[in-house]
């Protein structure tokens, strides 16, 4: 069943298919929060508050504007940079994530999991691609939830080149990840 | 591209960037009406584009705790938003709120006396002579009295035992109400799961009906056969995703044994999931998803139903493929 069906379903209040999302999402979006807020028990806070409000929010979703996965995603990114805010952690926390749970690792078993997989490759090798640069800036934006200028400020660069990275990284993924859009359209 | 399409999109991916702190409920930006349709298309786009990024990141398995947390805050409440706290009122409350709130009896405020009454108890006593003509008058005041307290007793009494039918009344309704939202919640589960099975229905015979789809029969492998009486039919839809497939005479596997479907793809063998059989009835399985580059389709049964590769005997295998168009 697709995505889109199974939250017209959730906006029906049927709980499997919100189970059943949660099923296709949970880890990806868990790894999120991990890398946004570097401690798993913070992001699977985050996690149980996503899933609530897609449960109370599932009519509020508009197909127009993105995949279901985008949608998920993006609650995930803005609930954790909210809490990173609130925390007022300034310093990043990627390697304290790395030394809280090192072997943790999902196995994808199935024909669907491998789907999955194929495009995480695909991301992961076209992101390793960008200069280190461009890649700074993008991590900064994402990851951090830093302003533009926020990022010209923290890096001491000016805005007008952090703009112009943005911009570069922006278009060559868009370009380089064409198929992988596709299939979300 | 000309400098100022560059520039309109260069100005989109700087409002879509924007867009993210604000949420994904709200609006992106307010493109110029000439450009609604190639503005908001191309927002989209880098929407989908930031989307992808976590891709990147190996994916964590959240504790099961997570999930029944969740599903338990679900399913505690299916019609109000939730983790919201709902006041429930008892049926003694509900007793207590028709029940009217005593209010404190003000004291009677001293009434001073009339010139009359000063004027009588002054006057000197009477004489004895013609005293019981007078006394006969005196008691009927009592007697009134009396009779009004026992009026009033009674009358207490009567409220006191139709306010116990009252709370016995809204005590059996609200049994009643109970019993009603547990059948409507019976019911309505009832209808979800036949309007599932209804929309499996569908999608399965949209499949097997559909123009183009490959059929592809499957049929014991060995000599002889484990399991000679085994049969199954593989329906793959002409875009090599979604597929359907039905199997039939499958033997119950043995404790702690599980069938497992297998993908022989580019990358050799992939699970399709573990399933078990039960005697005599038939097995469905489905996803809208296929490994790429998919060759051949089989069943196996093996002792470790999270086998990463097949290991145990093969039972099944796709024979040849048959185009319905």
């Amino acid at each position: 069943m697709s995505d889109v069906a199974l939250l017209r379903q959730v906006a029906d209040r049927q709980p499997e298919a919100l189970e059943t999302l949660y099923g296709r999402y949970a880890s990806t979006l868990l790894a999120l929060g991990k890398r946004i807020l570097g401690s798993v028990s913070d992001a699977e806070e985050i996690l149980q508050e996503v899933f609530l409000h897609v449960w109370n929010n599932a009519t509020r979703y508009d197909a127009g504007r993105s995949s279901v996965s985008t949608w998920l995603i993006l609650i995930a990114r803005s609930r954790a940079i909210d809490r990173l805010r609130t925390r007022k952690v300034v310093e990043r926390t990627h390697e304290t994530a790395i030394q809280e749970n090192p072997v943790e690792h999902a196995s994808p078993e199935g024909a669907e999991a491998v789907f999955v997989h194929e495009r995480r490759e695909r991301v992961r090798s076209e992101m390793d691609k960008l200069p280190p640069e461009q890649r700074q800036v993008l991590d900064l934006a994402f990851y951090e939830g830093l302003s533009q200028s926020e990022i010209a400020a923290k890096a001491d660069l000016p805005l007008g080149t952090v703009k112009t990275r943005t911009l570069l990284a922006m278009k060559k993924l868009r370009g380089a990840l064409r198929d992988e859009i596709r299939q979300l359209l | 591209m000309t400098n100022g399409e560059a520039n309109s999109e260069d100005l989109t991916i700087l409002a879509a960037l924007e867009a993210l702190d604000r949420g994904i409920d709200s609006p992106a930006g307010a493109p110029r009406p000439d450009e609604l349709s190639e503005t908001d298309t191309l927002a989209r786009l880098y929407t989908e584009v930031m989307g992808l990024i976590s891709y990147e990141l190996e994916p964590v398995e959240p504790a099961p705790g997570v999930r029944t947390r969740l599903m338990a805050l679900v399913h505690g409440d299916e019609t109000q938003p939730a983790a919201s706290v709902i006041p429930v009122i008892s049926a003694g409350s509900a007793a207590n709120a028709i029940r009217p709130t005593p209010t404190p009896t003000p004291m009677p405020a001293p009434v001073p006396l009339r010139p009359s009454q000063e004027v009588r108890a002054s006057r000197p006593a009477p004489s004895v002579q013609g005293s019981a003509a007078r006394r006969a008058p005196k008691r009927w005041p009592l007697a009134l009295a009396a009779t009004l307290s026992f009026l009033l007793l009674g009358l207490s009494g009567w409220l006191y035992l139709q306010l116990g039918e009252q709370r016995e009344t809204i005590a059996s309704l609200q049994r009643e109400l109970d019993s009603e939202r547990a059948r409507v919640a019976e019911m309505t589960e009832e209808a979800r799961k036949i309007q599932a099975s209804a929309l499996d229905m569908r999608e399965k015979f949209s499949l097997v009906t559909s123009p183009a789809v490959e059929v592809s029969p499957m049929r014991p492998v060995g000599a002889p056969p484990p399991q000679p009486y085994a049969r199954g039919t593989l329906f793959v839809a002409s875009n090599h995703q979604h597929w359907f497939l039905a199997l039939d005479g499958l033997q119950p596997a043995a404790q702690g044994k599980a069938y497992k479907l297998w993908f022989v793809a580019d990358q050799g063998p992939v699970s399709g999931g573990s399933f078990t059989a039960k005697p005599g009835a038939p097995i469905e399985l489905s996803s809208k998803h296929m490994p790429p580059g998919t060759k051949g389709v089989m069943v196996t049964l093996e002792d470790d139903p999270e086998a990463p590769a097949p290991a145990g005997p093969e039972i099944l295998r796709a024979a040849a493929v048959y185009q319905i168009s």
